[in-house]
């Protein structure tokens, strides 16, 4: 009896050696070769609006992905990879389009990417975008029309796919979350018009790399993060981040003064913070001795939440002035209007701005001119340099760049004095 | 009425010719051909014509102009392997203008022919399933879809369709030909000496 007892187990164990792994590894391999990828050296396009959905893979019916849409877009050096894993190993398709490629009503769904030449935010289009070394990993193309020029496509044997790009951390973050929660997120993502990309550049103002930097309103914590942020080295882990949720009460003029200290982007995701607030008072009665240093951990906690959302959301003045060098002669709208705040909050000229970027400081010159130009103030440049960097001006600027979804900026302008009065 | 003439270019006889490579690759193409005429008739019109067996040949043409097509990965035969990684082309009713299909056959060291049918007028395909390897040509797609599929069946887990295709200056590299029916008037076919190919 004991035998046979003995032989079933280790059959079973041999059918679980035999059975598993390979399942797994069919799983794994069938997560691996999810998506097509997609690479341009260049992507021109009118009116681009990013989005955050949850959309179907080769191995997930779903799965987060942001979705890029466009009114139009003119794609160079484009090439698409897609391997499949055959029964006699993996293939390649593999299209590449040698001349431009344009295609109308596009969208794009896309689970990873890369970019360069723009910061991206949830919901919020934009308009005349161009970008450059774009990289996506791939579940879904529409086009209304598409045009390929030179276009080969070939079905070749092996794995030849393109470099993956990397998973952006919000689309990390929603995939960790159940669901629903995620559907939650994705609508608070979209109603804060949070950002998708430039994570790098707010990263590099954060000398903590320990804080955590989950994007999310919904997201809790690592727990490794939060071990280490305790004092003593305790285990409150359920006290730390229950307090969030339960106790929070009494952290409710911390976090009200978070909120007031924010700047005007976090009014975009107060709604959440607010939310998370209402729902945190009522627990306030329960409050007993022990709750001031909890109050004080959850206040950390808290902070760490809300200022990494808050630092993605403000756009640095390094980043500003990036931005400003790539204006290229066109400004789209919230690009001028943060400089312009930048500026007035600064008291100083929009010249005086980025001072320590030449590429910036002929943009903003620019800007600067063309602004006052459409307002008939050219003449506020003979005069003395304080009324360029007046309230009452930037208010004018503002209302006047607030009129343009892009504002061209002419080259002329540079020397507006030239040939004005003469 | 329709035009159908096999011309046989004279071929500059410098001694060196294997007779029987010659006859033996000649010969599998005019089965091919005599085949595809046989099935035409009088009239110009085939209908299930596939094109097989020959291993690979181009395609080549103007323009092409079709709608409903469907795009998938598949494993198919080849003149040098029995399964390498190919592309069904599914196009439901098209027109193609100046086409050209031939293929190359190597008689003897480095001594080729080119077997070569060509249609003047415009020849009109319903049903056409075509499986290639390589494909060149300008496109235009109208509702363009590229998108994957969960599925277990690997074939099934990638597709590009659109309602609408439009193809110039194009060449593929073709191992299966499948027409529901064709009409091919004005078609010639040609056996020509040609240096060796370059593809």
């Amino acid at each position: 009896m004991m035998v046979r007892t003995l032989m079933a187990i280790t059959c079973l164990l041999g059918l679980t050696g035999l059975f598993s792994p390979s399942q797994a590894k069919a799983e794994t391999a069938g997560q691996k070769l999810e998506g097509f990828v997609i690479s341009a050296d260049r992507v021109d396009g009118g009116t681009m609006l990013p989005q955050v959905v949850m959309g179907e893979t080769s191995a997930n019916k779903q799965k987060p992905m942001i979705r890029f849409q466009y009114r139009n877009a003119t794609l160079y050096g484009m090439k698409l990879t897609k391997v499949l894993a055959t029964d006699q190993g993996p293939i390649t398709i593999i299209m590449n389009a040698n001349g431009p490629v344009h295609l109308t009503d596009l969208t794009v769904d896309a689970s990873a990417f890369s970019l360069k030449g723009a910061c991206l935010k949830a919901g919020e289009s934009v308009p005349e975008l161009g970008l450059k070394k774009v990289t996506m990993l791939v579940h879904q193309m529409n086009a209304a029309q598409g045009e390929l020029s030179r276009l080969q496509l070939s079905t070749v044997k092996g794995n030849h796919e393109l470099q993956r790009p990397d998973v952006p951390k919000v689309l990390r973050d929603l995939s960790s979350l159940p669901f629903l929660e995620a559907k939650d997120a994705i609508e608070s993502l979209m109603k804060g018009h949070l950002p998708l990309t430039c994570e790098d550049e707010s990263k590099e103002d954060q000398p903590d790399e320990k804080k955590d930097d989950s994007l999310l309103p919904g997201v809790k914590p690592d727990q490794k993060k939060e071990d280490s942020l305790l004092p003593g080295g305790q285990k409150p882990v359920d006290d730390a981040v229950k307090p969030v949720e339960d106790n929070i009460g009494g952290v409710t003029k911390p976090v009200k003064d978070t909120i007031d200290h924010t700047t005007e982007p976090l009014k975009k995701i107060k709604k959440p913070v607010d939310d998370t607030v209402d729902n945190v008072k009522k627990p306030v009665k329960k409050v007993t001795e022990t709750v001031p240093k909890v109050v004080d951990d959850t206040d950390k906690t808290v902070k760490r939440v809300i200022d990494p959302v808050k630092k993605q959301l403000k756009r640095t003045k390094q980043q500003l002035c990036k931005d400003a060098a790539k204006m290229e002669g066109k400004v789209p709208k919230q690009l001028g209007l943060d400089l312009i705040h930048a500026a007035q909050k600064e008291n100083v000229p929009l010249t005086d701005l980025c001072s320590n970027n030449n590429d910036a400081e002929k943009q903003l010159k620019l800007l600067q001119n063309q602004l006052l130009n459409n307002l008939d103030l050219l003449s506020l440049l003979k005069g003395d340099e304080d009324e360029l960097a007046s309230p009452e001006l930037f208010e004018k600027m503002e209302k006047e760049m607030k009129k343009h979804s892009t504002l061209k900026l002419l080259p002329h302008l540079l020397s507006p004095l030239n040939g004005l009065f003469g | 009425m329709s035009e159908k003439t096999v011309q046989l270019k004279p071929v500059a006889n410098k001694g060196g010719t294997n007779k029987k490579v010659f006859w033996k690759a000649f010969g599998s193409g005019m089965i091919v051909l005599t085949a595809l005429l046989s099935f035409m008739g009088i009239s110009g019109t085939a209908y299930a014509i596939p094109m097989a067996g020959v291993g690979d040949f181009y395609v080549v043409f103007d323009h092409l102009e079709g709608k409903g097509y469907t795009f998938y990965p598949k494993m198919g035969e080849s003149s040098k392997e029995k399964s390498t990684p190919q592309g069904t082309n599914l196009i439901k009713d098209l027109t193609i203008n100046n086409l050209q299909l031939y293929k190359d056959f190597n008689i003897s060291g480095d001594k080729w022919i080119r077997v070569k049918i060509t249609a003047k007028k415009p020849v009109h395909i319903s049903g056409l399933q075509h499986d290639a390897s390589v494909i060149e040509a300008d496109a235009k797609f109208s509702n363009l879809a590229l998108k994957e599929k969960q599925s277990n069946d690997w074939q099934k887990q990638f597709q590009q369709t659109s309602s609408t295709i439009q193809l110039d200056h194009a060449k593929l590299k073709t191992h299966y030909l499948f027409q529901e029916k064709i009409v091919m008037n004005g078609m010639k076919v040609t056996v020509e000496r040609i240096n060796k190919p370059g593809n």
